[in-house]
């Protein structure tokens, strides 16, 4: 092949094709929140094995500094950016298991995605049987939907068309007007912690943490408070029933644990989150044991880990261990 | 995967630093992988982008999660092309098997048309054979190339710069560049023969 030759062939290729700015902004952004994980992970196994675990008064922790934090822009995303602004960004999706799928509003082809996703107003986010998806409100509140479920977003509205939603509105989210919408009836919160499950005849809201607001054809129920579910048929008839806070019944959303970022924080701030995703409140064996837990600082990655998993392994490492009462979680030395 | 040269001692280097958290490292393996797994998906979806963005997405963050396993025993780019013929698969799947995919390195159109120029040996590439699927060839000789070179040779042969702005945009001197044209050119050639039944020259075997 002769220079002429090679250069006739470039010719009638053409250019390659290039991906668009969004399209590669999005694939960067997942592509960095999985090297990030990958590099956490490492360096935390770099440093178990470094130490003696005997020694082990450092542990371990997880879910990475960009997890816990707004998403960062991407480098040369600025385009893509302007333009997801253009649509209103409402969401990022944060943690996904299994395949999910985001229609657009726009009519976009329905596609197949996972973590690091921006989420615009009009974006349907859909759940298949095996697959769960966490993402989080431009606000800094959790959303967790559970399998088989499918909802539609918007600015400050969770549209549930079918399955199963948890709303984690940590105290320090900025964006308190968060409604859950069904068919049947709206979920305002209140602060709160709560699940809502809608199948399309009956709307389930079962509470947690704090208190929600429940509103449903024009009517506005008390509002429904912690270790309270109410039951909400087609014919508008609550059924009020009080209920437990932890347990089987919480323990889908455990799969998807909230952000976290143990890296250089205590050991009570660690339990205090774990506190909150099993929901069981916890306390020390003996007030002695109290500045232990405040001063010691916490280091490591336990990213992919559920809260209860992550506990055992903090724990063990600090040499203390738990045991489970009728009042919560109890720290004990081992 | 540096501008300089592309091998697997340089990828394993790459991949060294990218799992020692090295931001830079992450940075460069992005730039130059990304582009071409989109244009092996794009090919290989008959020009479905978003299809293609899905795919070279999800194989960069699935080979991400894999890099510990990266030996460096072919370039980072085959290593990375394995990932993606198999979700090519799984996203024509997912996809009710709606979208026509190829999969094979040989496309069969491809290979039908260079064996009717093979029958007539000898004759023009231009009059001979269908030019798209020419062109598509070309582009797939290109995606198999270190991303460095195949940039090159369309600065070159495409754009028609001189070479002291090609080494400027790779950062080189102009001999570097030169050098690394030549290596492209060569690279090219042997990527071609290899990949269609025809001689470089037009001919078949």
């Amino acid at each position: 092949m002769t220079d002429d030759g090679l250069s006739e062939l470039l010719k009638l290729a053409g250019r390659r094709a290039v991906p668009d700015e969004h399209h590669q902004a999005r694939a960067r952004a997942a592509a960095h929140a999985e090297w990030k994980r990958l590099a956490r992970r490492r360096l935390w196994r770099r440093s178990l094995w470094a130490s003696p675990i005997a020694a082990a008064v450092v542990t371990a922790v997880v879910l990475p500094a960009w997890f816990s934090s707004p998403p960062a822009p991407t480098p040369g995303a600025g385009h893509a950016q302007a333009v997801a602004m253009a649509d209103i960004e409402v969401a990022t999706l944060q943690m996904v298991t299994g395949a999910i799928t985001v229609t657009p509003r726009n009519g976009d082809a329905t596609r197949a995605t996972g973590a690091g996703l921006r989420l615009r107003s009009g974006d349907r986010v859909e759940t298949a049987a095996d697959s769960r998806a966490m993402f989080v409100l431009r606000g800094g509140t959790i959303v967790k939907i559970d399998s088989n479920t499918r909802v539609s977003l918007d600015r400050g509205v969770v549209a549930l068309d079918r399955g199963k939603l948890y709303v984690d509105a940590d105290p320090q989210a900025n964006d308190r007007d968060v409604v859950v919408r069904t068919r049947l009836a709206t979920v305002r919160h209140l602060g709160t912690q709560f699940e809502v499950r809608f199948n399309g005849r009956a709307v389930v809201v079962r509470v947690r943490e704090g208190e929600v607001a429940i509103d449903a054809a024009g009517t506005k129920w008390p509002p429904l408070a912690a270790g309270w579910a109410m039951d909400l048929s087609a014919d508008l008839r609550p059924e009020r029933d009080q209920i437990a806070t932890y347990g089987s019944e919480w323990s889908w959303m455990a799969e998807l644990p909230r952000p976290f970022t143990l890296e250089g924080s205590t050991l009570r701030a660690f339990l205090d989150w774990v506190s909150r995703e099993l929901g069981r409140r916890w306390q020390y064996e003996d007030q002695s044991m109290r500045e232990r837990f405040d001063s010691i600082v916490q280091r490591g990655a336990i990213e992919g880990l559920t809260a209860k998993q992550a506990m055992g392994m903090v724990l063990e490492a600090n040499e203390l261990s738990f045991r489970e009462t009728k009042e919560g979680l109890v720290i004990v030395r081992r | 995967m540096d501008t300089e040269r592309q091998s697997p001692e340089s990828d394993r280097e790459l991949v060294k630093r990218m799992l020692a958290g090295d931001g830079g490292a992450f940075g460069r393996f992005f730039d130059a992988t990304y582009p071409a797994l989109y244009r092996f998906a794009l090919a290989r979806l008959h020009g479905n982008r978003d299809g293609a963005a899905d795919v070279a997405q999800a194989v960069i963050c699935q080979a991400i999660r894999k890099l510990g396993t990266y030996r460096g025993e072919a370039t980072l780019l085959a290593w990375l092309y394995t990932f993606a013929r198999h979700e090519l698969y799984r996203h024509v799947r997912r996809d009710g098997g709606r979208l026509p995919v190829d999969l094979s390195e040989d496309d069969p159109e491809i290979s039908a048309a260079l064996e009717s120029l093979r029958a007539t040996s000898g004759g023009d590439l231009d009059t001979q054979l269908d030019r798209h699927k020419v062109a598509a060839l070309v582009q797939r000789v290109l995606g198999h190339l270190p991303i460095h070179y195949a940039n090159a040779l369309e600065w070159k042969y495409i754009d028609e710069l001189p070479v002291q702005e090609i080494g400027g945009r790779l950062g080189i001197s102009v001999k570097a560049a030169e050098s690394l044209l030549t290596r492209a050119r060569l690279a090219f050639r042997e990527a071609f023969q290899t990949m269609s039944p025809l001689r470089a020259d037009g001919t078949g075997s």
